[in-house]
């Protein structure tokens, strides 16, 4: 009922309660500021080496250790704002007891958990916001050929994002443990998609897990395309990897949010006691 | 009449854990409702009362779709609460006690508006809506204030206007005046008396607060662990549990021999000091006598006793009639 308008009302909601809370902008300007030193220092090792993955090998003698930790922490904080959000944000509905008027209500499912990772995802303002600035302080240095392929790269990255993160939320509205798996899937995340870590380094095992990960893909073509000169031909493949994956996840979605609800229904687990 | 609701032989299990060691837990299954029935017609404010863990949230959840049950079948306007579940969410609403089930950090008006969002409420005349609920409700003037600096009575018929929102046929009603002063649960309980009037709304109530109760339901099921024990009117209830008639005699003035002598009498039940009594005996206490299963033989022969006694001072003899509060406690008691 309605999909696009809960989309809307969930994510005014969300401005309206949520957006100028002193912990947003704390979650979005401290929390990257250590963040980012961590990525940066965690990298140094590396940086002489050769950052690849199957599809796409870019030269690391180019690029500039501080726009690489930055543009990784653009996707980095995308990701975390449109999925780890939803972890935190079902727990309070659960506290608040408001988990139950949404199920209570004729509400479009896909239109609450869609709505709720755009919601979480605009939090991400903030950070560009704090981006900005660090970008100018730092005067990092850019190294675009195309910016059509920027452009694509990042407007296809936020869509699967948010298909990621709707696809973590229908996990976490299922559980009253959906705040921690929320916190649980952070590093891994981070570990296996290159984010503070080269994936060549990784074991082969764990290189197949990694190429499993939209995340990966995301971090190779935005890199890529604002550092490594690349253009729009040269990320066709990662491209189409990151659609076909965006439309799997939404699907998962659809299927999954039908099971959840009757496991909800079935656990009675819509609030917290 | 149409039946609004129905729940036939409705049984609902939960399993919980119960940890035995640090890492070994043993599953144990409560059953929170066994074989439920019942019916409820068009326009009937219904009450479900009951002790806690009763079942009665449990019926409700189950009745307004946020619960499935382990087996049986219940219906709200005839449709089926687990397979034509989208069917039944537009067009019931609950409300519960407790200060639930709103946002805190949006106002009273915010709060409305995401709400008819949710119900896909039609745009024209929304505004004009949501300011008569909250003109209902008496929050008009604080509807643009966050819900956090609401009072709890406040932030209680702010629930009762979410819940009226989309024109519910069936409202449920779980505790809604839970932790209410007074004058704002009767305020609430006007409001929703009149609803039920005015649209022929079906209420179900549930509440720990017979004389809610009482004085607004047409029928009555009491629900005891699990179990449904009874239904009936509030007057067919107070006449089928027919309770002793019990007689206070307020003395004054007695000594403690004449007290001691009155205690044998037929029926006398206790005797007590009145600490909270309006009159005085000199220094001495007052007593309420308690009589039962008394006949007017009995309470004449006792009453003559006493005023026989030139220091002894009869306040007051007034006849207590059972209230549905003493009803509660026998069938449950019954039921054990």
């Amino acid at each position: 009922m309605g999909f696009s308008r809960v989309v809307k009302a969930q994510m005014t909601r969300w401005v309206k309660s949520e957006f100028f809370r002193p912990q947003n902008l704390i979650w979005n300007f401290v929390l990257p500021l250590t963040w980012g030193l961590q990525f940066y220092f965690l990298y140094i090792p590396f940086q002489f080496g050769e950052i690849s993955l199957q599809f796409i090998k870019v030269s690391n003698a180019q690029i500039n250790l501080v726009g690489y930790t930055l543009s990784g922490q653009v996707c980095w904080m995308l990701f975390v704002n449109a999925s780890i959000f939803g972890g935190a944000f079902f727990l309070r509905e659960r506290w608040g007891g408001t988990l139950e008027v949404l199920f209570l209500s004729p509400a479009s499912r896909m239109g609450i958990i869609t709505g709720t990772a755009l919601a979480g995802a605009s939090n991400f303002l903030w950070f560009i916001a704090g981006l900005v600035i660090a970008v100018v302080l730092l005067n990092v240095q850019l190294n675009i050929v195309s910016w059509v392929a920027v452009v694509v790269s990042l407007f296809v990255s936020f869509l699967v994002l948010i298909a990621l993160g709707m696809f973590f939320e229908t996990f976490f509205i299922a559980s009253r443990l959906g705040g921690m798996w929320a916190t649980a899937i952070q590093e891994p995340m981070q570990f296996l998609s290159g984010l503070i870590f080269p994936i060549q380094y990784l074991p082969k095992v764990l290189q197949v897990l990694a190429i499993t990960i939209p995340f990966t893909y995301v971090l190779l073509i935005v890199r890529g395309t604002l550092l490594g000169s690349l253009t729009l031909e040269s990320i066709v493949w990662e491209l189409s990897i990151l659609i076909f994956m965006m439309f799997c996840l939404i699907g998962l979605c659809l299927v999954f949010l039908k099971c959840v609800e009757k496991h909800i229904k079935r656990h009675a687990n819509l609030t917290m006691f | 009449m149409s039946v609004m609701v129905s729940a036939s032989s409705l049984r609902r299990v939960f399993q919980t854990k119960k940890r035995t060691r640090l890492l070994r837990s043993k599953k144990q299954t409560v059953t929170a409702l066994e074989d439920i029935n019942f019916e409820i017609y068009k326009g009937e404010m219904f009450g479900l009362l009951g002790p806690n863990g009763a079942g009665k949230t449990t019926t409700t959840k189950i009745l307004c779709t946020l619960l499935y049950p382990t087996s049986g079948n219940a219906t709200v306007a005839g449709y089926d609460v687990v397979k034509d579940a989208h069917k039944v969410r537009p067009l019931v609403n609950m409300a519960a006690g407790g200060e639930r089930m709103l946002y805190f950090r949006l106002t009273g008006r915010e709060n409305l508006r995401y709400f008819a969002d949710l119900y896909d409420l039609p745009k024209v005349g929304l505004k004009d809506k949501i300011d008569e609920l909250l003109g209902n409700v008496g929050l008009l003037e604080r509807a643009d204030s966050p819900v956090e600096q609401y009072s709890k009575g406040m932030r209680q018929r702010l629930q009762i206007a979410r819940a009226l929102l989309n024109d519910p046929i069936v409202l449920f009603l779980d505790e809604p005046t839970l932790g209410l002063d007074v004058h704002v649960a009767r305020e609430l309980r006007e409001l929703v008396q009149q609803k039920v009037r005015q649209e022929k709304m079906t209420v179900l109530l549930t509440t720990h607060y017979l004389h809610e109760a009482d004085e607004l339901c047409n029928r009555i099921g009491i629900i005891n662990q699990g179990q449904l024990l009874t239904i009936e009117t509030p007057i067919n209830l107070k006449n089928k549990f027919q309770i002793n008639p019990k007689i206070h005699v307020v003395v004054g003035g007695a000594k403690k021999s004449q007290l001691q002598e009155i205690e044998t009498f037929p029926g006398v039940q206790s005797i007590k000091i009145d600490v909270n009594s309006n009159y005085k005996a000199s220094s001495k206490p007052v007593w309420d006598i308690l009589y039962e299963t008394i006949t007017e033989d009995q309470i004449s022969s006792t009453l003559r006793f006493l005023l026989e006694k030139p220091n002894v001072q009869i306040f007051e003899a007034k006849r207590h009639t059972p209230s549905l509060e003493d009803v509660f406690i026998q069938i449950i008691d019954q039921a054990g």
